[in-house]
C-alpha cells in the first residue's frame, strides 16, 4: 500500500503549475517525455503563456511533484532572457539576449542595449547585484562590447 | 524632462540649484524593488522638519509610503530601493509543503510600519474563513510563498 502512494501518473503532473525555488510559477505542465528506448522520465515541458517560447525541464531541475504543483530546485537560466537590464540607480539599459551558465550558475549574461543601432555587451556575474524580475547591475559594472 | 535654467539663488549651503533634483522631476518616476519588481510610480513627496521623510507610491487605487531610508537609487527614470516591500505579497499564491494551492494572501499581520510581518492571512475565496499561518512556517516569501509544512 505504501509504495502504491508513492506512485503517480501522468494526470497528477499535466496541467500542474511549475513553481521554482523563488516561488515564481513559470507556467503550466503540458508534455512530458519518456526516453523511448530505456523508458525513463526524461523531463516535462512547461507551457509559459502567450508570446513565450515552451521550456523543457529536466527531472534533475525537479524538486517533488506535488498535489497542485511542480516544485523546481533550480531556477531556469532560460527565464532570464528577455529580462530589463537596469543600473543600480534604476536606469534600463537595454534586454537580456542570453545567458552564459556553468552548472546552472549564470557566468555572464548578453544585453542586447537600447535603441535600433544598440549593440550588444557581455557582463560579467560579478558585476550583477540582482536577478530577479529584472536584471539590476552593481554601481561600478563594465560591458563588454560583442563584435558581431 | 524638466528643462533646468540657470536661476540666482540665496542659500547658506553650497551648490548650484539648477544642478539639484526637482519636487517635479520625481513625480510620476517609476519605483523599482530590490529585486527589480515594479512596485508603482511616485505620486508625492512627504517632508518631515523641512526634510524628505519619504515618497508615496501608487499602483492602480492602493498607496503605499516608503521612508526615504530605503531609497538607494535614483536616475532619470526610475527609483529602486534597497527593499521588496512586504505589502507586496497581499495577492499572491500560498503553497504547502506538499504543493497543495492553499489560496491567496488576503491580510498581512505586520510588526508595526517595519518591512516585515508576523503572520500571512491566505484565503482561498473572498467570503471563506482565512487561515492565520505564522511567518515561522514559511519557506520563501518571494513571488509567491511556500510553506515549511502540509496543511489539512
Amino acid at each position: 500500500m505504501d509504495s502504491k502512494n508513492k506512485i503517480i501518473t501522468s494526470d497528477d503532473i499535466l496541467g500542474k503549475e511549475a513553481v521554482d525555488p523563488e516561488g515564481e510559477i513559470l507556467g503550466i505542465v503540458t508534455k512530458v517525455h519518456i526516453h523511448k528506448e530505456t523508458k525513463k522520465l526524461l523531463g516535462m515541458t512547461v507551457d509559459q503563456g502567450f508570446m513565450k517560447p515552451e521550456l523543457f525541464i529536466g527531472l534533475h531541475y525537479v524538486k517533488n511533484f506535488g498535489v497542485d504543483a511542480v516544485f523546481l530546485n533550480k531556477v531556469p537560466t532560460d527565464k532570464f532572457r528577455g529580462l530589463d537590464v537596469l543600473t543600480s540607480k534604476g536606469e534600463v539599459i537595454g534586454k537580456v539576449k542570453s545567458v552564459r551558465a556553468k552548472r546552472h550558475r549564470v557566468q555572464e549574461i548578453v544585453v542586447a542595449k537600447r535603441g535600433v543601432l544598440g549593440k550588444d555587451y557581455a557582463v560579467a556575474a560579478s558585476d550583477i547585484d540582482v536577478i530577479s524580475s529584472s536584471v539590476i547591475l552593481k554601481p561600478n559594472y563594465r560591458l563588454k562590447e560583442i563584435e558581431k | 524632462m524638466l528643462k533646468k535654467r540657470r536661476m540666482n539663488s540665496i542659500s547658506t549651503k553650497p551648490g548650484d540649484p539648477g544642478a539639484m533634483d526637482s519636487f517635479r522631476s520625481w513625480i510620476g518616476k517609476k519605483v523599482i524593488s530590490k529585486s527589480g519588481d515594479f512596485i508603482g510610480k511616485v505620486h508625492d513627496i512627504r517632508f518631515s522638519k523641512k526634510s524628505i521623510s519619504g515618497i508615496v507610491v501608487m499602483k492602480n487605487i492602493s498607496s503605499l509610503f516608503i521612508g526615504q531610508e530605503f531609497i538607494s537609487g535614483v536616475s532619470n527614470e526610475a527609483v529602486v530601493l534597497s527593499i521588496d516591500p512586504v505589502t507586496m505579497l497581499v495577492g499572491k499564491k500560498v503553497f504547502d509543503s506538499d504543493g497543495k494551492d492553499m489560496g491567496k494572501v488576503s491580510r498581512l499581520v505586520r510588526k508595526g510600519n517595519s518591512n516585515s510581518f508576523e503572520a500571512v492571512v491566505v484565503k482561498r475565496k473572498v467570503y471563506s474563513k482565512g487561515i492565520k499561518i505564522p511567518k515561522s512556517d514559511v519557506e520563501v516569501s518571494k513571488k509567491s510563498i511556500i510553506l515549511k509544512k502540509s496543511y489539512e
